[in-house]
C-alpha cells in the first residue's frame, strides 16, 4: 500500500473522485486571501522510485463562497459537480465527460437553507440533488439544462438539525444529524420520514452526533453512519430498533475502538463488496475517517489502519472504478493519495 | 492608520479604498447604527492585525455635528464607520502559506523529541533531571528532520556538473537556501554534533559551500556565478584575469571539484593548441592533479569529487606533509621557465600559493570573513581542533576583512555576522540573543533543542526559572511565544496545544484561554475540532463550557434539537430544565391546529431529553406530559375515525391515567396545572362514561382548591393572575363537580 501527501497550500475545503481516471474534483480556500475555487486535477502518478505522485490543475473555477459538502456524479452526457456553500446556496457544475473544463458558471439556486446546510447527495442519471440542514429543512432539487428547480420536502423549523444524508433508491433516502436518530424518507410519502432509528446508543456521552453516513449500494435495507467518539453504528432498516456499534466506546463483542475522536466520513468499501458477499447477516467492510488521524477499514468486527496522519482527516472519496485508490482532505492543507493494491 | 495626535483631532488613514493596499492595509466601510457621539474603538484582530474602528454618529440625525467633528470623515456618506486593519511588525518576505507549511511540518518531530525526552527523564528517574550522555545523538536525529523540513540540500555554485554543461542554471535561480536553514545546521555543528569536533574544518568547507550564497551580497558564490555566464562566450579563459581569480577563490574555500572542471576549460587543452602549448598544457594538468589528490581530514568524500579523504589523523598528517611538499617542489620546478603564456604562469603559481597557504593570498581571494576562516582552517591549520582559538581566528578574520574596506558598517552589510562568531565561539547569550532578533519566533522555539543538547551551560541558561519572566525560563518563554503565533491563525491554532503541553508554568492556562476563545457558534465542526483537543489534554470544564456555548447559541437560534444535544453533551441540567420548561410553554400556550404538529416533532426531542435524567424535575414532568398528550390525541383521532367504544374508553382511561401521574405531587410545577386541569374538563365531558372516578375526582379538586388558595395569598409563580380569573376556576370547578356526581351514579 502506498500513502503520499500532496501539500496544497490552501485548506482542502472537500476532495471528490470524478468518473474519469485518476480525476479529482477539488473545493480549495485560500486562507490569505479568502478566496474559494472549484479545480478538476489530475493525479499524476508517476509509479517510480523515489517519485512522489503530484496534482495538475486541469480547470479551476472561483467560487462565491466555502463549500460545506461537495458530491459528484454524472449521466449519459455529463459529469456532475455539486456543492453547497456557507451561503445556504446550492451550486451544480455540469462538465462535459470528453472535455472537462469549468467554462461555464455553475446552475445556482440561492438561499435553500438558512444556517449552514450540512449534507447533500446528488443521484446517478437523473441527477437529482437531495440538500439537508441544521436548519431542519430537506430540499429535493432537480438539475436540469434549463436550471435548478427546488422543493422543500420537509422542514420542522429547526426543531431537528441534520448533518448528513444519502441516496438510497430513485425516491428514497436516509438522512442523519443533531438529536435526530437514523430517518429513512420517501419523496413520494411527503408527511415524515418512513422509519425512525432510537436516538441514542451505548456509550454516546449525553446524545452523539452523526457526520456522515452511507447506505449499502445493493442492499438498500443497510446503512452505516459515523459520528462522535470514533462512533461507527450500523442501522437495518428490518430492525428498526436497534443500533449495531462497529466501533466506538460501548460496543458489545464484535465492536473495536479503532479511532476516539470524531469519525468524519464512513462509506461501504466498494473495493470488496463484488464477489463474495458472505452470509447476509453480516455487515460487509467499511471505510472511515476521524479527526485524530485514523483512515482505517472496519471488517468483521476488526479494524485495519490504512494510515495514520498527525492532523484530522476531513474526509475522503473512494474512486469509483476499482475503489483501490482514496483521496482524503486533510486539515494540514494537504490530500492524502492512498493506493491499495487491487 | 487613524492616529491620535489630540484630543479632538482624527487623522485618516491615507488610503481610503476598500481593497488592501501595498502595504497589506484593509479599509473595510461598515454601516451601523449605533446611537450616541462618534467612538473609535481599537481592538486586536487576528494575528498581528490591530483593528481601529471609527464609528461616526449613527442614527438619523447624522451629517452636521459629524462634519464639526472631523471634516474628512464626514463627508463620506457612502458608509457612515470604517474599520481599518493594519499589520504590525516587520514585513515578512515569506509566503504564509510556506510558513504554515513549516508549522505543519516541524510540529511532528518536536512532538516526537519531546515524548523521547520525558521517557529518558522517567527511565533515569526523575529527580536529577539531566540529560543522558547519548541524549545529543536524539537531537541530531531532531535537527536533521527540521533541516530536511526548511529546504532541499545545495553545494556550491553550479558544481562540476554545471560549469561543463551549463544546465541547471534556471534551476538554481529559483531556489536558493535560506538563511535559517544556513543558521540551523551551523548551530548543529557546534551545540548537537559530538562527531564533528574530529573533523570541524572540513565540516565548515561544507557548510560554507551550502550556504556561501545567503551570508551576504558580494560572496564568492556571487563570483562564481558571474564567471560562470562569462566562461559561455570565451574560448581563452586563460587570458582573462578573473578566469584565475575565480579558480584561486574556489582553491581557497576547497570547491575542488570547481577548480579542477575549470582548469581543464584552459586554452592548452583544445586540440588545435596542444603542439605549440605543450609545457603550459602540462603544468596545468600537473596542478589539477596535485589538486585532485589534495588529502582531506573526513570520514569519507561524495563519490567522484576530486581529493583523499582520511579519517585517522596520523595518517592525514603523513599525507598532507608527502603531499605539501609535491607542491612545493612543483612551486620550484624548472618547468615555469619555458611557460610562454605569462597569464598561466601567474595564475598557477598562484594556486600554488593558496595550496602552500600563503596568508596573503588566501586574503585575496575570498572576499567575506567566513570564506577567509574556512580558507585559513583548509590550508592553514587543518589540524585544528574545534573550540580551541576558532573563536580568535574568526575575529582576526573580520578584522582583517573589515579592514579592506568593503564593509562600511558591518551590521548593514553583513547582518549575521555578531551571530555567527556567537555560534562559532559558544557564545550561548549572544546566540540567543541575536536569533530573537533575526528571526521568527519558529526558529526560537525549535532551535532551543539544539542548544541544549551537550551543553551544560546552556541547559542551565536556558532551563532556569527566571523570576523576571514570571517565573517561566528562557525555552518556555519562546514555546509560548510561537505558540501564540500559531494560535492566531484559524489553520495553525490546532499545533498550538502541541508546543503549550510542554510548557509546564503557562501552558496549560494558555491552552484554556486559546480554546475559550475559538469562534465556536460558527461552525459545529470548529467546535468538535476544540473539543477533540479537550479530549487529548483532558480539559472537562472548557470542555463543559464550550458545549454549553454552542448549546446555548443553537438553542437561541431556534434550532432546538441541537441546542439539547449540546447542552446534554454540557450536562447542564439546569439549562435542560430551562429548557424543557420552554418547550411546555410552546406547547401548552393555545391550543391551536398547529399544536398537534409541534407535538409530534417535539416527540424527537422529549425522547433525547430521555427518562434518565430523572434529577430535572422539568424534564421528568415533560417525558410524562408527551404522553398524555399523545395519548389524548389518539384519544381523538379515533373518536373521529374508529368509533369502537371498547377502545375509545381504553384509550380514554389511559389518558385519564398519564393526567393523574402528572399531577401527583412533586412531579408538575404548579404553574402548569391550570392547563393540565382544562384538559381535564376535556376528559370529564366523555359523553359515555365517567372516565375519572370519585376518588380521582376529589385529586383533581383538591389541586383546584390548592390553586385557588395560593391565588388568595398572592403567591403564583410564574402563572398570570388574569388567567386564574374566577370564572375559569368556576367553569373547572363546575365541570369536576358534574364529573363526581357522574362517578357517584356510575360507582
Amino acid at each position: 500500500m502506498e500513502v503520499h501527501r500532496i501539500p496544497q497550500g490552501q485548506y482542502v475545503d472537500a476532495v471528490r473522485w470524478l468518473p474519469m481516471p485518476s480525476t479529482v474534483a477539488l473545493s480549495l480556500c485560500d486562507a490569505d486571501t479568502g478566496l474559494s475555487t472549484l479545480e478538476i486535477s489530475v493525479l499524476q502518478d508517476p509509479d517510480q522510485e523515489g517519485q512522489a505522485p503530484w496534482m495538475e490543475t486541469h480547470a479551476s473555477w472561483e467560487l462565491n463562497s466555502r463549500t460545506t459538502a461537495m458530491k459528484t456524479s454524472s449521466n449519459q452526457s455529463n459529469i456532475a459537480i455539486a456543492l453547497t456553500s456557507e451561503t445556504g446556496s446550492l451550486s451544480v457544475f455540469l462538465v462535459d465527460a470528453m472535455n472537462p473544463f469549468l467554462d461555464s458558471p455553475p446552475l445556482v439556486l440561492e438561499r435553500l437553507h438558512k444556517f449552514l446546510p450540512s449534507a447533500l447527495d446528488i443521484q446517478k442519471d437523473t441527477l437529482q440533488c437531495v440538500t439537508v440542514g441544521s436548519d431542519g429543512k430537506i430540499n429535493l432539487v432537480h438539475a436540469g439544462q434549463s436550471g435548478l428547480h427546488g422543493d422543500c420536502l420537509h422542514d420542522n423549523h429547526g426543531v431537528l438539525s441534520y448533518s448528513a444524508v444519502c441516496w438510497a433508491s430513485p425516491t428514497e433516502f436516509v438522512s442523519a444529524g443533531q438529536g435526530t436518530g437514523i430517518q429513512w424518507w420517501d419523496s413520494r410519502r411527503p408527511g415524515g420520514a418512513v422509519a425512525q432509528s432510537p436516538a441514542k446508543w451505548a456509550g454516546a456521552d449525553g446524545v452523539g452526533m452523526i457526520h456522515a453516513v452511507d447506505v449499502h449500494p445493493s442492499r438498500k435495507h443497510l446503512c452505516v453512519v459515523g459520528g462522535s467518539g470514533g462512533t461507527v453504528l450500523a442501522w437495518d432498516l428490518r430492525r428498526q430498533n436497534e443500533l449495531f456499534t462497529l466501533a466506538g466506546k460501548g460496543g458489545k463483542g464484535g465492536s473495536s475502538t479503532i479511532a476516539e475522536g470524531e469519525v468524519w466520513n464512513v462509506k461501504l468499501d466498494p473495493a470488496l463488496q463484488g464477489g463474495g458477499q458472505g452470509e447476509s447477516g453480516k455487515i460487509p467492510p467499511v471505510l472511515m475517517c476521524s479527526e485524530d488521524g485514523i483512515l482505517a477499514i472496519i471488517e468483521s468486527g476488526v479494524a485495519t489502519e490504512l494510515a495514520v496522519e498527525v492532523c484530522a482527516i476531513n474526509s475522503f472519496d473512494v474512486d469509483l472504478e476499482l475503489g483501490t485508490e482514496i483521496v482524503c482532505a486533510l486539515e494540514h492543507e494537504s490530500v492524502l493519495y492512498v493506493k491499495r493494491p487491487s | 492608520m487613524p492616529n491620535l495626535s489630540g484630543a479632538r483631532e482624527l487623522v485618516p488613514y491615507a488610503k481610503p479604498s476598500s481593497s488592501a493596499g501595498e502595504d497589506g492595509v484593509v479599509v473595510h466601510t461598515v454601516h451601523h447604527s449605533v446611537a450616541g457621539s462618534p467612538r473609535v474603538l481599537v481592538s486586536w484582530g487576528p494575528g498581528n492585525t490591530l483593528c481601529v474602528s471609527y464609528l461616526a454618529q449613527g442614527g438619523g440625525g447624522e451629517g452636521d455635528q459629524d462634519v464639526v467633528m472631523n471634516p474628512r470623515f464626514g463627508d463620506e456618506n457612502a458608509g457612515n464607520g470604517k474599520v481599518v486593519e493594519v499589520k504590525l511588525g516587520k514585513k515578512d518576505d515569506r509566503p504564509p502559506a510556506e510558513k504554515r507549511a513549516l508549522a505543519y511540518s516541524s510540529v511532528q518531530a518536536f512532538a516526537f523529541l519531546q515524548n523521547q525526552k520525558l521517557m529518558m527523564l522517567q527511565h533515569d528517574g526523575g529527580p536529577s533531571r539531566t540529560v543522558t550522555s547519548d541524549w545529543w545523538q536524539t537531537v541530531l536525529d531532531f535537527s536533521q528532520t527540521i533541516s530536511g523540513t526548511l529546504g532541499p540540500s545545495f553545494g556550491p555554485p553550479g558544481s562540476a556538473t554545471d560549469f561543463s554543461g551549463f544546465s541547471s542554471k534556471e534551476v538554481q535561480e529559483s531556489s536558493t537556501p535560506k538563511i535559517e536553514k544556513a543558521i540551523w545546521d551551523l548551530v548543529e555543528i557546534f551545540y548537537v554534533d559530538k562527531n564533528a569536533a574530529s573533523w570541524l574544518p572540513e565540516r565548515l568547507v561544507d557548510w560554507l559551500a551550502s550556504y556561501d550564497v545567503v551570508l551576504s551580497s558580494a560572496t564568492l558564490y556571487t563570483k562564481l556565478t558571474k564567471l560562470q555566464q562569462k566562461l559561455i562566450i570565451l574560448r581563452f579563459p586563460e587570458d582573462d584575469q578573473e578566469y584565475w581569480d575565480g579558480i584561486a577563490s574556489a582553491l581557497a574555500v576547497g570547491w575542488l571539484d570547481i577548480v579542477v572542471s575549470l582548469l581543464r576549460m584552459h586554452g592548452s587543452y583544445q586540440h588545435d593548441q596542444i603542439d605549440n602549448r605543450n609545457v603550459e598544457n602540462g603544468l596545468v594538468e600537473t596542478v589539477a592533479v596535485l589538486i585532485s589528490k589534495m588529502p582531506r581530514l573526513r570520514p569519507s568524500l561524495p563519490a567522484g569529487a576530486p581529493g583523499q579523504a582520511f579519517n585517522f589523523k596520523p595518517e592525514f598528517s603523513k599525507a598532507w606533509e608527502k603531499w605539501r611538499s609535491q607542491v612545493a617542489k612543483l612551486d620550484g620546478s624548472t618547468y615555469w621557465g619555458e611557460c610562454n603564456h605569462r597569464e598561466t604562469l601567474r595564475g598557477l603559481k598562484k594556486l600554488l600559493k593558496v595550496l602552500l597557504g600563503s596568508i596573503e593570498d588566501l586574503l585575496m581571494a575570498t572576499s567575506h570573513w567566513m570564506e577567509l576562516l574556512v580558507a585559513h582552517l583548509l590550508h592553514v591549520q587543518p589540524f585544528s581542533k574545534v573550540s580551541e582559538g576558532l573563536a580568535g581566528y574568526a575575529v582576526k578574520c573580520v578584522e582583517s576583512k573589515g579592514d579592506t574596506g568593503m564593509n562600511e558598517s558591518s551590521l548593514t552589510n553583513d547582518p549575521f555576522q555578531e551571530l555567527i562568531l556567537a555560534i562559532l565561539s559558544d557564545d550561548t547569550e549572544v546566540v540567543v540573543a541575536e536569533c530573537t532578533r533575526i528571526f521568527d519566533p519558529w526558529l526560537m522555539a525549535h532551535v532551543m533543542e539544539l542548544l541544549t543538547a551537550k551543553s551544560k551551560y546552556a541547559q542551565t541558561l536556558l532551563k532556569e526559572e527566571r523570576y523576571n519572566l514570571g517565573g517561566i525560563s528562557l525555552e518556555e518563554l519562546n514555546r509560548l511565544f510561537y505558540a501564540q503565533v500559531l494560535a492566531s491563525h484559524q489553520l495553525t491554532w490546532q499545533l498550538a496545544p502541541v508546543y503549550l503541553s510542554f510548557c509546564p508554568r503557562q501552558g496549560l492556562g494558555m491552552l484554556e484561554a486559546l480554546l475559550l476563545r475559538q469562534p465556536v457558534t460558527t461552525s459545529d465542526r470548529l467546535a468538535l475540532k476544540v473539543l477533540e483537543v479537550c479530549r487529548l489534554y483532558d480539559l472537562g470544564a472548557v470542555a463543559t463550557s464550550v458545549n454549553r456555548i454552542v448549546g446555548v447559541h443553537h438553542w437561541k437560534h431556534g434550532r432546538k434539537g441541537a441546542g439539547i444535544a449540546w447542552l446534554q453533551r454540557a450536562k447542564d441540567d439546569r439549562r435542560l430544565a430551562a429548557v424543557a420548561d420552554e418547550l411546555l410553554e410552546s406547547v401548552s400556550l393555545g391550543m391551536s391546529g398547529s399544536q398537534i404538529e409541534t407535538l409530534q416533532q417535539l416527540e424527537g426531542l422529549v425522547d433525547l431529553l430521555g427518562s434518565e435524567l430523572h434529577s430535572t424535575q422539568g424534564l421528568t414532568f415533560l417525558h410524562r406530559y408527551r404522553d398524555f398528550k399523545t395519548g389524548l390525541h389518539s384519544m381523538k383521532e379515533s373518536r373521529k375515525q374508529d368509533p369502537d367504544p371498547q377502545k375509545l374508553a381504553e384509550k380514554g382511561r389511559h389518558a385519564a391515567d398519564s393526567l393523574l401521574q402528572l399531577l401527583k405531587p412533586q412531579v408538575t410545577p404548579q404553574r402548569f396545572w391550570l392547563p393540565l386541569l382544562r384538559d381535564a374538563v376535556e376528559l370529564s365531558e366523555w359523553p359515555e362514561q365517567a372516565l375519572l372516578g370519585v376518588h380521582e375526582t376529589h385529586v383533581l379538586l383538591s389541586r383546584l382548591q390548592e390553586l385557588s388558595l395560593a391565588k388568595a395569598r398572592g403567591d403564583l409563580e410564574g402563572i398570570d393572575s388574569r388567567d386564574l380569573s374566577r370564572q375559569s376556576l368556576e367553569r373547572i370547578r363546575l365541570a369536576l363537580a358534574r364529573n363526581l356526581g357522574r362517578a357517584f351514579l356510575q360507582e
